[in-house]
């Protein structure tokens, strides 16, 4: 029997005291295990469902600034582009070429609202026709005619059926009011709290015609990739390439930088930006990483008063073993290890706390990713057909196993190296 | 040989802001196959100097030899694997290990030290001292499931597993009925003859010294009296 065996049986000795401590750490390890689960199946939910709003997980844009300081987007040097991405051979499933108009006014016969609008391919085979979640109408032959898609939530708003007229007024690239007329040919799912992405779709060449631009041109180059975790990764690389070639850049930065960019700075020519997907989503991750960092500062604070717990547990436990630490050292066991027999033992019962609250955290994950949301919303553009999607990170587990266990073993380390330390006469001549 | 030797040893103990002289100078040897009895009164220095042999304690003054070697010079890990090579020990409130059944309590100090080999040898060598407590049906059964002289029994079993040369017992029999304690005295007695190990008893029980055949009486932790006897045997012995 090695010490180790020792320590577990030792475990039994006194259930009670091992079952609060180990349920402590437990309830620690259950709490971070269910922030951990629902940020991490927020966050990937949020992506998967915002990259089917915007124009690609890596975005390029074109701006121009007249003589007048207006900022006119356009694109004309996009073959660039698509030479850069062969070259680099980045793995995408589509590349998009759209025109977006931040702000356009919707008209129907009874309502007006004010949109982003994007001229796109919506024809079969294109991400959008395969990721939009069409609940009224269909995206067939969408880019045949004056068709436009809206999302539920406008749809509401305006007051409209399928087949209805939507008048979309908008300013051409050259400053000049245009209104263009079209048909309601479909109504997708409404991405709640990100209705502000989900703007209204219609064919390329018709907002093109809405803008004052030519037939085939567009604003924004987008790369829908197949892993959208690689996206910020692709977009350092193909902005580096891009610059290589001497193309002029914005610094890297989400919509509202560009934007801010676009204000402040003066050029000539075409100057262009890159951002991903993540630059876009920065400040939605970055509460959830806050959510995530509180959870883990309330689990530290948690372990401290768990550590203080398991370090006065174990006094008790040597001051209540000193005689049989005595006949340990006397029978021929070193002082190492007595010192790790106790160790052991604190570091087993912090493993069964991680695993049992793992174990507990994953089954309360398990049984909320089977509660139906679609009531939910104003937040579905969070879940996963209507559920929250399990998510379960292996890694984040492992970490916390180490760290705990670690934690675990050096709030008994200070009663274990005074139980290693106990002459065996001293031990042996304790009373109680 | 002497097995043991004590020169001139004393041992003092801080109390507090006294000091206690609890050994004031003892010398004696002891030789191998001995059944010795230190005797005397409460407070005379028995359990002391059984301390001192058995290298749980060490000496304030003078030298202790186990086998010739002084014990002084010795670090902590080897006066540790020494004493867990040489010396077996039997308490008084037998000491055994309450989550191990009989048989790892038994086994327990052949997993300690260099060699912690459970060998197919050992094992037998186990069975064997389990036949010979007479515990051979109670070796799953753990310390709070057996009488106290089971208890005893299976401490005897373990100070012998490692096959040591010296065996000390520290008033083996205090807490056993009068028919226990005489059944675990016939025990030991039998084991020294077949065996030759040197048993050093610590004790005030009249019987064990009648059994001794070399006695050391101590009081005020001094020696008193040190000789040889010609030792008396039990009933049924």
């Amino acid at each position: 029997m090695s010490v180790a065996t020792m320590a577990l049986k030792n475990l039994s000795r006194q259930k009670r005291r091992s079952l609060l401590l180990g349920g402590a750490i437990a309830f620690g390890l259950l709490v971070i295990t269910i922030v951990n689960g629902l940020s991490g199946s927020l966050i990937t939910s949020l992506e998967a469902n915002i990259s089917n709003l915007i124009p690609g997980h890596v975005i390029l844009r074109g701006a121009e600034k007249t003589s007048t300081g207006r900022v006119i987007l356009t694109l004309k040097e996009s073959e660039v582009f698509q030479t850069a991405v062969d070259k680099l051979r980045v793995p995408y499933s589509y590349v998009s070429k759209t025109t977006n108009v931040q702000s356009v006014a919707l008209v129907s016969d009874f309502s007006t609202t004010y949109q982003s609008f994007s001229g796109v391919n919506l024809g079969q085979g294109t991400y959008l026709h395969d990721k939009l979640t069409i609940v009224e109408g269909s995206l067939d032959d969408f880019d045949a005619a004056d068709n436009i898609v809206i999302s539920e939530g406008v749809a509401k708003k305006l007051n409209v059926q399928i087949g209805d007229r939507i008048s979309v007024q908008s300013e051409t690239i050259t400053g000049q009011q245009n209104v263009v007329d079209f048909v309601l040919r479909a109504i997708y799912k409404d991405p709640g709290v990100a209705a502000s992405l989900a703007g209204a779709y219609a064919p390329l060449d018709r907002v093109n015609a809405l803008r004052d631009m030519k037939p085939g041109e567009f604003t924004t180059f987008g790369i829908y990739l197949k892993d959208v975790a690689t996206a910020d990764q692709w977009g350092a690389l193909l902005l580096k390439d891009l610059q290589d070639k001497g193309l002029p850049f914005f610094a890297r930065g989400g919509l509202q930088e560009t934007q801010k960019q676009y204000r402040d700075q003066t050029w000539t020519g075409v100057k262009y930006s890159l951002y991903t997907l993540n630059d876009i989503l920065s400040f939605i991750k970055g509460i959830f990483q806050t959510l995530n960092l509180i959870a883990f500062l309330i689990l530290l604070v948690l372990f401290v008063v768990i550590m203080v717990g398991i370090t006065n547990t174990y006094r008790m436990v040597v001051y209540e073993r000193t005689r049989e630490i005595g006949t340990l050292r006397a029978l021929g066991m070193q002082r190492p290890e007595v010192r790790n027999l106790f160790l052991y033992e604190a570091v087993f019962l912090g493993l069964g706390g991680i695993v049992v609250g793992f174990v507990a955290g994953v089954f309360v994950l398990v049984v909320v990713s089977w509660i139906d949301l679609s009531a939910w919303k104003d937040f579905n553009i969070l879940l996963k057909d209507n559920h929250l999607q399990l998510q379960v990170n292996l890694g984040s587990f492992a970490l916390n196993l180490i760290v705990i266990a670690g934690l675990t073993a050096l709030a008994a380390l200070f009663p274990a190296r005074r139980a290693g330390k106990l002459t065996p006469a001293e031990a042996l001549r304790t009373t109680n | 040989m002497s097995i043991v030797e004590l020169k001139n040893a004393k041992k003092h103990y801080a109390l507090g802001k006294t000091t206690v002289e609890a050994v004031k100078g003892v010398s004696f040897e002891i030789e191998q196959g001995d059944f010795i009895s230190i005797a005397g009164p409460s407070g005379s220095g028995k359990s002391t100097i059984l301390n001192l042999i058995g290298l749980i304690d060490t000496a304030t003054n003078g030298d202790v030899l186990i086998n010739g070697q002084n014990v002084a010079t010795l670090k902590d890990r080897e006066i540790t694997l020494l004493r867990h090579e040489t010396i077996g020990f039997i308490f008084q409130s037998f000491n055994l290990i309450p989550v191990l059944t009989t048989r790892e309590n038994i086994e327990f100090p052949l997993l300690l030290g260099k060699n912690n080999k459970l060998t197919k040898e050992r094992k037998e060598y186990v069975d064997f001292l389990i036949e010979e407590v007479g515990l051979a049906d109670r070796i799953r059964n753990r310390p709070n499931e057996l009488s106290g002289g089971q208890r005893q029994r299976v401490a005897i079993a373990r100070a012998l597993v490692t096959k040591p040369v010296i065996v000390l017992a520290d008033e083996p029999t205090a807490n056993l009925d009068s028919q226990t304690g005489d059944d675990i005295l016939k025990l030991m007695k039998k084991i020294n003859k077949d065996l030759k190990t040197t048993f050093i008893f610590s004790t005030h029980d009249a019987k064990i010294v009648e059994l001794a055949d070399h006695i050391i009486r101590l009081k005020d932790g001094l020696i008193t009296e040190n000789y040889r006897a010609v030792s008396k045997t039990l009933p049924g012995s």
